[in-house]
């Protein structure tokens, strides 16, 4: 059975690391900011008083901004950092493995991402209860939330393994997020406006979907207005079942081509014990 | 005591051999120095030693069960914001070493007084001797240090082989690579010498002399009658080289003493006496240039130097 502990330990490390980043504190803190400016005034600064949907909507689209910028500032230097410094090398020769190695890190980033976000989160929690929302209905969001950060430190390891320098693994992590965040939806309202609409569903649907931050967007929207949604989608079940896929395929995928990139790179020796 | 063997351990990169077949036995209660040019292999063996990398062909016996390893990598940068203490806890988890054994460890390598101090303060030496600390806890039967007194302070560097001779007497196996061979001449017990891909040459320093046939030389100068030196070296068996002022000897290094023995200064008044005998410079360039025929003896070699006068 395979020992849990160094797993523990390396993702204890990360933590305590990202916890103690300055860069990590002042972005989680910058991000507390917007919810608080969003969760009050909603993104379209409706004056008086604005609903729970908007501010729902306000905070899942705010999650869409800052939780892939958060989640790659945190993972972008977590396994090429450890290949130049040495201390990958280390943890082998320890006996750690690369797989305990990769899950160590990915729990441990994970939680420094989720918990980076606390202060945000407890804004927009407040905020969410003060327009009239019920709490189940924020544990739901930050249960998105929570696969949302996977999803994206899931990405942000793939780019980090893959990387040969830190200003590739730079550029490709700003690059990924402006790909996710922005260029993909501007993309799809582009295409819509210059064919009048003909375009084919299922590239539409696939724009959509297909990346992790528009089935996390997805996955709320079939929870909090599933009517909505509905009108877009064949089914609800459909849409579930297309965002939770979608969703796992982007947590598990870059995991997996993480480790064979490691597997690639490193493969420890196997000693041959005579007597 | 052979702790493991590299046999016929084979590794590339990118279509590029860098091992081509290596066979090394390692001793325990040894440390052998790796020695070899620049993109020798030194690291890529090192490191399937340390059981990080596996080569594409050959094996790692080992004597026994598989031995516990402590590696010191090439630059280790460590983490900038843990400080030394935390750096050996937390590396002492997957050692199993106890907080007196991590209290002890910083305190033999020097670094007990900066303990608490975050390792972005560290200089280069201090991280080293940091990396050397983690390479020793745990009380592991092999440790692998590549190019471990990078940065290191003369004083720095005399403790770092203090205590890797420390643990060679407790049979522990080292093994190092580096570049100076002056300063491993003389602290470790073995070298190796990595060309081509292969081990070139390996054993002792003074068995691989032996077996190379490089001779000590004796410099005698300022004799007040030549051609009496001379004479008392006519039949010695020794190549005898004659120089302007004096001559030169070559011989085994366990025959230095007998020459000097031999010479009667009631006749040659005082001599000056330079002996160089033959350094790993000489033996690691006898090695390269195992092919040529031309290898002057003790040209390199560290002299020294005395004046003895009769009565």
């Amino acid at each position: 059975m395979m020992d849990m502990r160094p797993m523990l330990y390396l993702a204890m490390k990360e933590l305590v690391a990202n916890l103690k980043s300055w860069w990590i504190v002042i972005m989680g803190l910058l991000c507390a900011l917007l919810s608080w400016t969003v969760g009050s005034y909603g993104f379209s600064f409706a004056s008086g008083d604005i609903g729970q949907e908007t501010v729902l909507v306000s905070l899942i689209h705010l999650q869409l901004y800052i939780v892939p910028l958060l989640g790659l500032l945190v993972s972008y230097d977590a396994v090429l950092g450890e290949r130049d410094s040495g201390m990958f090398d280390v943890h082998l020769a320890l006996g750690v493995g690369r797989l305990s190695f990769l899950a160590g890190k990915w729990i441990g980033l994970s939680a420094s991402l989720f918990i980076a976000l606390i202060p945000s989160l407890i804004l927009q929690a407040t905020a969410f209860l003060a327009a009239g929302g019920a709490m189940s209905s924020f544990f739901i969001l930050l249960l998105h939330c929570g696969l949302l950060c996977s999803a994206v430190i899931s990405i942000g390891l793939f780019i980090s393994s893959w990387s040969l320098n830190r200003s590739t693994v730079v550029s490709l992590c700003i690059g990924s997020w402006l790909v996710l965040a922005i260029l993909i939806d501007f993309i799809v309202v582009s295409l819509l406006a210059a064919t009048q609409g003909n375009v084919p569903d299922w590239l539409v649907n696939g724009m959509i979907i297909g990346n992790p931050l528009g089935s996390y967007r997805l996955l709320s929207y079939l929870h909090f207005f599933p009517e909505q949604v509905e009108a877009l989608l064949y089914t609800r079940e459909t849409g579930w079942m297309a965002a939770t896929s979608v969703m796992a395929l982007w947590i598990v995928a870059p995991l997996l081509a993480t480790g064979y990139r490691l597997s690639r790179i490193y493969r420890p020796i196997t000693w041959q014990e005579v007597e | 005591m052979t702790l493991c063997r590299l046999q016929d351990i084979r590794m590339g990169y990118g279509g590029e051999q860098v091992l081509r077949g290596v066979d090394l036995a390692i001793e325990g209660g040894t440390i052998l120095g790796l020695v070899g040019e620049n993109g020798a292999g030194k690291s890529t063996l090192l490191k399937i030693l340390a059981g990080v990398l596996r080569p594409v062909h050959g094996s790692l016996v080992a004597a026994g069960s598989r031995p516990r390893v402590g590696y010191m990598p090439e630059s280790s940068q460590w983490y900038p914001y843990l400080s030394g203490a935390q750096v050996l806890r937390y590396f002492a988890r997957y050692t199993g070493a106890s907080k007196q054994a991590q209290d002890e460890t910083l305190e033999r390598v020097g670094l007990a007084a900066v303990r608490d101090k975050k390792l972005a303060a560290y200089s280069k030496g201090m991280r080293q001797k940091l990396g050397l600390a983690q390479a020793i806890l745990g009380q592991p039967d092999l440790i692998v240090l590549d190019e471990p007194t990078n940065g290191l302070d003369p004083p720095g560097i005399i403790d770092f082989y203090q205590i890797l001779q420390e643990r060679a007497e407790q049979g522990v196996a080292i093994v190092l690579s580096s570049h100076l061979l002056a300063e491993i001449e003389g602290r470790t017990t073995h070298v190796a010498f990595l060309r081509d891909g292969q081990i070139a040459a390996s054993g002792s320093c003074a068995h691989l002399i032996q077996q190379a046939g490089l001779q000590s030389r004796v410099c005698l100068r300022g004799a007040r009658r030549q051609d009496l030196l001379c004479g008392l070296l006519d039949g010695s068996g020794w190549q005898v080289q004659t120089q302007q002022d004096g001559v030169d000897v070559y011989l085994d290094r366990n025959e230095v003493s007998v020459l000097l023995a031999s010479l009667d200064l009631s006749l040659l008044g005082h001599l000056d006496v330079q002996v160089h005998h033959p350094t790993l410079d000489d033996l690691y360039m006898h090695t390269l240039a195992a092919n040529r025929s031309a290898v002057t003896p003790g040209t390199n070699g560290r002299a020294k130097s005395v004046r003895v006068e009769a009565g």
